[in-house]
Formats: C-alpha cells, sequence, structure tokens
C-alpha cells in the first residue's frame, strides 16, 4: 500500500477506483448521530399558502405515530401529508397545537416508527455540539435523507417574538446556536445533542425587520415536554393560549391547595425552586420535594412563582394537575391531586 | 376526560436521564486531541492552498470566480457558468495565492454539468492537488471550500470555510429549455459556507484531495448570499468528462433511450424507444428497474438524478426484474449497454461556443501528446521511449483461445513495420491491421519525449481526441486516427495509467466492426506488456490470446 502510494505520488496521478483515504482528522459524530436518530424525522408537505412555503419539518414522538411540528401555517391546511424516513407517505392529522409555544402534535396511522426521546435540554452546555435535521428547501425528497447541519449552542435566552412584527408572540426560553437552520422548512427538525439525543426543536423563522438577519434557535425540550404533557382535553378547538387558562374556575368558595413554597432569592423572581414542601400536603404525597424545579403543570411552562401563583389559582380542588419537575439532572413527572384551602 | 388518542403518558416515562452528556472538563488529552486536529487542518490548508486559483475576464477585476489548479502543467477546473462569457476569447486571467496572475485559456467545456477545463499559462510547474474519490464521502464528514467569495482577495489568497455535508446524492434542476443547463445531478450538499464568486473553487475532504467543485446555493428571496446550503459537483462524476474537456471538447451529458415511472413502490419502464440500445440488450416496457450504475433504485427522482452524472454514450450496467407471463415468476435480468446523446443546452450568448476554436484545436494536440507519454510510462517508464524507438522485433508465444475451435499454441516474430508498410495495405486482415496498428502506437509513444523530432509528433500523424469511454471501471481517453481525412482506428488509453485497452476499426471488406481488447499489464525486461488480447467482432467475443513469454529485440 505504502509502494503503491508513493508511485501515485510520483506520477503526480491518483489511481481511479481505488479507494481513498478516509479523512482521519476527525471523527464523523455528526454521522454517528444521524445513524442514531435520523429515522425519526418526518417530511411534512401541505398547501402553500401566500408567502408561507407548504413544505416543514417534524419528528416522531411516539411509536404509534405521534409527530410533533412547529405551528406554520403547514399545520392550519386541510392536507397534511407526512413522509416518514423509510419513504412511507402518510396522511397526518392534527392533534392538538399550541399557539403559545407555536408546537402541532400531529398523528399518523401507523406502528412500531422509531421515535425520538426527548432529554432535558439542559444535559448541554454552551459551546457543546449540537445538530439540526430538516427538510429544508425540499432538497430530500422520498426516501432521501434529510439535510443535517452542525454547530455550537451559543447562548440560553428569553425570546421576545411579538406578533406584529414576526407574526406570533412567544416570550420564552430558546436555545441560541451557529447553525443556519432559518432556511424555508427547517423549522420543526429536531435540534440534537452529539450522541443523537433530541434536546429541542427547531423553531419558526424569526427576522429583524431592522437588519434583515434571522436568528437560529430552538424551544428546548422542556417546552416540547411540557405541551405533551398537557390534559388531552385541550384538543384542537380549545386551544390553550396564555390568557386562556382562568375564568372557568369561579364555582365553589374553595381555594386550591397543594401545599409548596416556592423559593424567593433577592428581589427578583428567578425560576420556580421548591422551597419547603408540607407534610401531608398533595405535593408531598404526589412525591414532590425540595428542591424540585417545577418546569411545568398541565402542560403550561412555568418560569417564576408568579407564574406558579397565577397557575395554581386557576386549578379546581378534587382536580387532579400533572407537574414536570426537574430534580437534579432528572426530569420526573407527577400528578397531584388538589386540594382545598 | 377524554382518553388521547397517542400514548402521551408513555412518553414523558422514556425521558432519559442525563448521565454521560455533562462531560468534564476537558482534560489535557482531550485538549491535546482537539490540538492535533486544528494542527492537521492548518497543515492540509497550507498545502492546498497554492493552488486554488481566482478566474477572471481578461482586464476586468469585477467579476469572476474561482478554480483548482489539478496538474502541474497548469491544467485547471472549474464551473462553466465562470468561464461562459470568456468563451468568445476562450481565455482569461488567472491568480494564484503566489500574488502572481498568468493568462489562461479556456478548454474544454459540459454546459449541461457546469464544469470546464482551463489552463494556466507561464509556469513549468504550476502548483497542483490530487482529485479524491467523491464516493466514499460521507453525510457529516467535513469540507473544506476555498475560493474568492465577493472577490475579497486582493491579493489572490483564497478564503477558507470548514463545514460539514449535510447530503449526498442530492439533485437540483437544471435552467434553460428542457433544464438541460447547469443541472446538479447526484452532487453533494454541504453547510461550508459558500458565496457568490466561490463558484468553482474546489471543496476538499480534510485528507486535502479535491472531492467537488462549489457553484451553487440554495437561496431565497434574501438575496444571493450563504444559508448553509451549497452544492458541488462530485468530483467522480467529473472525472468521467475529463479526458475531453482537458482535450478542448465540449461534452454532452446522456439520456437512457427509456423512460421510468413510478409504479407500485418500484421504478418501471414506461416508454422505451425500440432504437435505443437498452432495447436492444432486451429492456422492455413494463420491467423494473432495480439497480442502475451499481446503486440501487428507489425512485424516478433518484435515477434521473443518476443518469445526470454519465457522459453521452457511456457504457452503464442495468439490473431489471420482469414478472412472468403465466405463474407467479419473477425473472432478473442484467444488461450492459450505451447511454445515448443528450442535446447541449442551447447557448444564448454571440457566436457559437461550441465550435473548435484555434484554443481547443492546440488543446486536442496537447491531450494527444499527454497520452502517448503516459502510454510511453505504461510500457516502461521514463527510458521506454528510447528503448521503443531503437525497438526492431517482438517474439511471443501465445495461446489462442478461439470461438468454437480448440486452444491454438503460437509462435509470433512481429518485425518493425518498414516504411513501405504505410500506408496500410488497402484490404488488410484484420490481425494485420491490429499488428500495424500496435506498431504505429509504439512509434508515435517513441516520439512523444519533450522535444519530439520531425515526423514523430504524435499530434501531427493525424490523432486527435474524440470521446471517453469506460473499461474495466477504468475512465479511458478515446483517440481517433484520421488518414487522408478519413476515420481509420480508434484507440482507448487509461486516462491516468496510460495503458492500452482497446483498438477498434472497421474491417472494410467484410463491413463488420472489430476490437481488440488488452488486460493485464506486466514487465518484460524493460518493457510492460499486456499478457491478455481479446477480439470481438461486431460486439461479440471472438477470441482471447493469452501472451506467455514476450521477448523484445533491438
Amino acid at each position: 500500500m505504502f509502494l503503491a502510494r508513493l508511485i501515485v505520488t510520483c506520477c503526480g496521478l491518483l489511481a481511479i477506483g481505488a479507494p481513498g483515504p478516509r479523512p482521519s482528522a476527525a471523527p464523523n459524530t455528526v454521522g454517528r448521530a444521524l445513524q442514531r436518530s435520523g429515522g425519526a424525522v418526518v417530511k411534512l408537505y401541505g398547501g402553500r399558502i401566500g408567502r408561507e412555503h407548504g413544505y416543514g419539518t417534524g419528528f416522531l414522538v411516539s411509536p404509534d405515530g405521534g409527530i410533533v411540528t412547529s405551528l406554520s401555517l403547514l399545520v392550519a391546511g386541510r392536507n397534511i401529508r407526512a413522509v416518514l424516513d423509510d419513504g412511507r407517505e402518510l396522511d397526518a392529522r392534527v392533534v392538538r397545537t399550541d399557539e403559545y409555544r407555536q408546537l402541532a402534535l400531529l398523528k399518523v396511522d401507523a406502528k412500531d416508527l422509531p421515535h425520538l426521546e426527548l432529554m432535558s435540554s439542559e444535559t448541554i452546555r454552551i459551546g457543546d455540539t449540537v445538530i439540526a435535521l430538516g427538510n429544508w428547501f425540499k432538497i430530500a425528497e422520498g426516501r432521501e435523507p434529510v439535510s443535517v447541519i452542525r454547530g455550537i449552542l451559543s447562548l440560553r435566552t428569553n425570546l421576545d417574538a411579538r406578533r406584529l412584527s414576526q407574526g406570533f408572540d412567544y416570550r420564552g426560553p430558546v436555545l441560541i446556536y451557529d447553525a443556519i437552520t432559518s432556511n424555508p422548512g427547517s423549522s420543526g427538525g429536531p435540534l440534537l445533542d452529539v450522541e443523537g439525543r433530541c434536546i429541542g426543536m427547531v423553531g419558526r423563522i424569526v427576522e429583524s425587520a431592522n437588519t434583515n438577519t434571522r436568528l437560529n434557535y430552538a424551544l428546548p425540550s422542556e417546552e416540547i415536554m411540557a405541551f405533551l404533557s398537557e390534559e388531552a382535553t385541550a384538543n384542537i378547538d380549545e386551544r390553550a393560549g396564555p390568557t386562556s387558562a382562568s375564568s372557568e374556575q369561579e364555582q365553589g368558595g374553595a381555594q386550591p391547595y397543594v401545599g409548596i413554597k416556592i423559593s424567593r432569592l433577592g428581589y427578583h423572581n428567578v425560576s420556580a425552586y421548591v422551597q419547603r414542601v408540607r407534610p401531608g400536603s398533595p405535593a408531598a404525597e404526589a412525591g414532590i420535594q425540595a428542591d424540585d424545579l417545577i418546569i411545568s403543570i398541565n402542560g403550561r411552562r412555568i418560569h417564576d412563582a408568579a407564574d406558579y401563583k397565577d397557575l395554581l389559582e386557576s386549578l379546581s380542588p378534587g382536580q387532579s394537575a400533572r407537574f414536570v419537575l426537574k430534580r437534579g439532572p432528572k426530569v420526573i413527572t407527577l400528578d397531584v391531586q388538589i386540594g382545598a384551602q | 376526560m377524554t382518553a388521547s388518542p397517542i400514548a402521551i403518558a408513555g412518553l414523558l416515562a422514556v425521558l432519559q436521564p442525563c448521565q454521560s452528556a455533562k462531560a468534564e472538563d476537558a482534560t489535557p488529552a482531550a485538549l491535546a486531541r482537539v490540538r492535533a486536529y486544528e494542527q492537521a487542518r492548518t497543515e492540509v490548508i497550507d498545502k492546498v492552498r497554492p493552488a486554488v486559483a481566482c478566474l477572471f475576464s481578461a482586464g476586468s477585476r469585477s467579476g469572476g470566480g474561482s478554480g483548482v489548479i489539478i496538474d502541474e502543467s497548469g491544467y485547471g477546473l472549474t464551473n462553466f457558468h465562470v468561464v461562459a462569457g470568456m468563451l468568445a476569447q476562450r481565455g482569461g486571467e488567472v491568480g494564484l495565492p503566489s500574488g502572481d496572475d498568468y493568462p489562461m485559456e479556456v478548454l474544454g467545456i459540459d454546459p449541461g454539468g457546469d464544469v470546464a477545463m482551463f489552463r494556466a499559462i507561464g509556469e513549468k510547474r504550476f502548483p497542483a492537488v490530487a482529485l479524491g474519490d467523491s464516493d466514499s464521502l460521507a453525510v457529516g464528514d467535513y469540507t473544506l471550500a476555498m475560493g474568492n467569495p465577493f472577490l475579497l482577495a486582493e491579493d489572490y489568497t483564497p478564503t477558507v470555510t470548514l463545514g460539514i455535508i449535510s447530503g449526498l446524492h442530492r439533485y437540483q434542476a437544471g435552467t434553460g429549455p428542457g433544464g438541460r443547463a447547469l443541472r446538479y445531478t447526484d452532487c453533494i450538499q454541504v453547510a461550508t459556507s459558500i458565496n457568490p464568486g466561490n463558484s468553482g473553487g474546489p471543496l476538499f475532504d480534510l485528507t486535502g484531495t479535491v472531492v467537488g467543485i462549489n457553484g451553487r446555493v440554495s437561496v431565497e428571496e434574501r438575496g444571493r448570499v450563504n444559508v448553509g446550503v451549497g452544492y458541488a459537483i462530485s468530483i467522480n462524476q467529473i472525472k468521467r468528462f475529463m479526458p475531453m474537456l482537458r482535450a478542448g471538447l465540449t461534452t454532452k451529458h446522456a439520456t437512457a433511450g427509456f423512460t421510468v415511472a413510478d409504479r407500485d413502490g418500484g421504478v418501471i419502464v414506461d416508454q422505451v424507444l425500440s432504437s435505443s440500445p437498452a432495447y436492444a440488450a432486451g429492456l422492455r416496457l413494463g420491467d423494473r428497474i432495480v439497480r442502475f450504475g451499481g446503486r440501487g433504485i428507489q425512485s424516478t427522482n433518484q435515477f434521473g438524478s443518476l443518469l445526470g452524472i454519465y457522459p453521452a454514450r457511456w457504457p452503464v450496467d442495468l439490473e431489471y426484474q420482469r414478472d412472468g407471463d403465466s405463474d407467479n415468476t419473477t425473472s432478473t435480468h442484467r444488461i450492459r449497454f450505451r447511454l445515448e446523446d443528450l442535446p447541449l443546452p442551447e447557448f444564448s450568448g454571440e457566436g457559437d461556443p461550441y465550435g473548435p476554436h484555434a484554443v481547443t484545436l492546440a488543446a486536442n494536440r496537447r491531450a494527444v501528446r499527454r497520452v502517448f507519454r503516459l502510454y510511453a510510462r505504461a510500457l516502461g517508464g521514463a527510458k521506454a521511449a528510447a528503448r521503443l524507438q531503437a525497438m526492431t522485433a517482438v517474439g511471443a508465444r501465445l495461446l489462442s483461445d478461439r470461438a468454437g475451435a480448440a486452444p491454438e499454441r503460437i509462435e509470433l516474430n512481429e518485425t518493425r513495420p518498414t516504411p513501405a508498410d504505410d500506408p496500410l495495405p488497402s484490404r488488410p486482415a484484420p490481425a494485420e491491421m491490429e499488428r500495424a496498428i500496435r506498431w504505429k502506437l509504439l512509434e508515435a509513444a517513441g516520439g512523444s519525449g519533450d522535444k519530439p523530432g520531425p515526423g514523430l509528433d504524435p499530434a501531427r500523424q493525424g490523432y486527435a481526441v474524440v470521446d471517453a469511454d469506460e473499461i474495466g471501471g477504468r475512465i479511458c481517453v478515446v483517440l481517433e486516427r484520421k488518414t487522408r481525412g478519413k476515420p481509420s482506428f480508434r484507440v482507448s488509453f487509461d486516462d491516468e495509467g496510460g495503458q492500452l485497452l482497446r483498438i477498434e476499426f472497421e474491417d472494410r471488406p467484410t463491413g463488420t466492426r472489430v476490437r481488440y481488447e488488452y488486460d493485464d499489464y506486466r514487465r518484460e525486461g524493460a518493457l510492460k506488456f499486456p499478457r491478455v488480447r481479446r477480439l470481438f467482432v461486431d460486439d461479440a467475443p471472438y477470441a482471447e490470446d493469452r501472451f506467455e513469454t514476450i521477448t523484445v529485440k533491438g
């Protein structure tokens, strides 16, 4: 082999058909992640509406055909086709949507599908590799694999998208990275860590009217988890907006009771950490512990103590509420039977 | 409360603990690895940078593109659309990172595949890079793009960008009538930043070999700038066209002679021309295409994309299935046939850019000399040319295996034909013709040195490069020799190694097509000769000769 290489070099020629040396300088971690998770990515097609492109990306989150994607106009259309990684083309229907997070849950009828397991986005650090997959520009058709791009996580921050300028309102956490995903068809694709685990979803295009630049960002997996854990009753007819949740529970005088004291540090409201759980309270019975971080309740994201207080008031005694909590590195889900005070 | 139609409760149960993802702070070993990667990368960049070129129209620096020198004599690759404006003069200027600029000629062009070859003039040895193997790429591999985006580099130092391969085997439709111009078929999609001005520049793998030529990006209404989606023409596609491009020819792409449609989860033939080679090889309406060019076929789009990587008349392998008439059997068939010509895209500029030009005619003569130099080298290295000129005879013992006859041992003693033998006898027998052609080729190889004597220069003996072909998986350059203005014979040489692989001519008395193919080159003393010679008559195998000994006299 060495001799052959030497001869080749001497002549300034490269033998045809001889397998070229594999680039050895860097391991192909992206290829590995793609192999692990690419099979769960779905290409979505629908009608083109105005300047909105009639295609997008989603990914399977359950073996029986649950697909999450972003809430583009594509989802509002009547006919949505989902093309799976194996080339199967299926009709998808909308199960429910979340106007606030700009998320949609779709369903196709199929079994035993490869799907992604969501992983807390807080498991990766600034500077870690992130990988985005998507159906951008409709480059891949049928069973052709979707496109892939890599970057590093640059920043965790809150986005303040306003309907007037961006077409939708979203005030919440996002992951910012340095890979370009602000292309038509990109949103709804999974954001993976270097191992191929899903830590977020590529968000809808956000463009600055002043600079004509776009943000490359993803919704963290916590938001997707919260959306997926929402009560099944919150279906497409009762979209849960940020303000639509209360108003129903005025009956009876009893106040809802959980038994949690949220920690308050300094003057600013910080994340909703549980400072203390009252023994014997509904929270204690459900297994909530001090230092748990409340991520969401009934699918509603809880950012701080004020959010918690607002949400608590919307619950009624006797109701079961689903709490998504972060305990150490783990994300856990607990159902709390709301008591009365 | 209705039950969710989806097992959503199950979803949260699968949340993973995140034990491994939280890496510790970089250890010295990990840091050392990263530094080693980075150093390897900068070394590769330093190695290949001198060969990355900026291309301009003569006397103008307002527009231009990039290119890459792939041969020390100044041959380089770029995009057709970079040189499209230079076709009237067939020339321009090229700037290299050394800071020097040189005049440049536009040689062969591939308007359908957006490739062109140029030649920088002015140095004995230009910095050059090697071509890689684009079939060995994987999605996620890092690639380096180099070129002159936005014409940033006043001193011709190329801009380097690094990114991964986002997709392989992509198709990007062409422009113009029928979409025949500038099609990107079976191309490489990269996240590597590519911008206007990068066109024609090289895409390198991390070992520094050229795996593609960058030329196109996906954009939308925001303008023609990088959005992380660029396309490169795979170098393996370009290699098939290179023998013609180097010789200043305008190359055509191929059409199959049949069309396909997606049906029942497969790809079936929905139209086939009864005059096509594929039909002659046995393909019929309704046959299911399984493999084409060594790749499994899943869709019409994929077939169309793959078709684009071949030059016109290229030989391809096809595997198809056909259902039996009555029973439930399915038979599988493998055929090899030649593709047909796709018409050239129409050109909107002035004049006829596809016609011959002084520059391309000179390029063809240089290509002929190159072939015979390579042939001399393939025959035994640097001293072979001198040895060839001194040769008076070749003796051989061969085992001849003729169709339908018993194998026969033959002693040969071929003496060098005298000038009286040229022109050839008016009605030579095929074997006589083959012998005469072989001696002629040896003679031409002998005269292919740096300063061929008068009458010895093969480019002045009626040879011209006319085509490219593939023989036994090797890409070949095809030469035709004309005598008294008429095609006399065609010969094919390995485009890289220079071995003579085929001789073709028509046997005038009978009108049959005669083809000799050569294989298994081995050294005999100072020279290398093929050990196997196969004879085909009208494309049917006729005989196979195996040379057992070869001796050279003189």
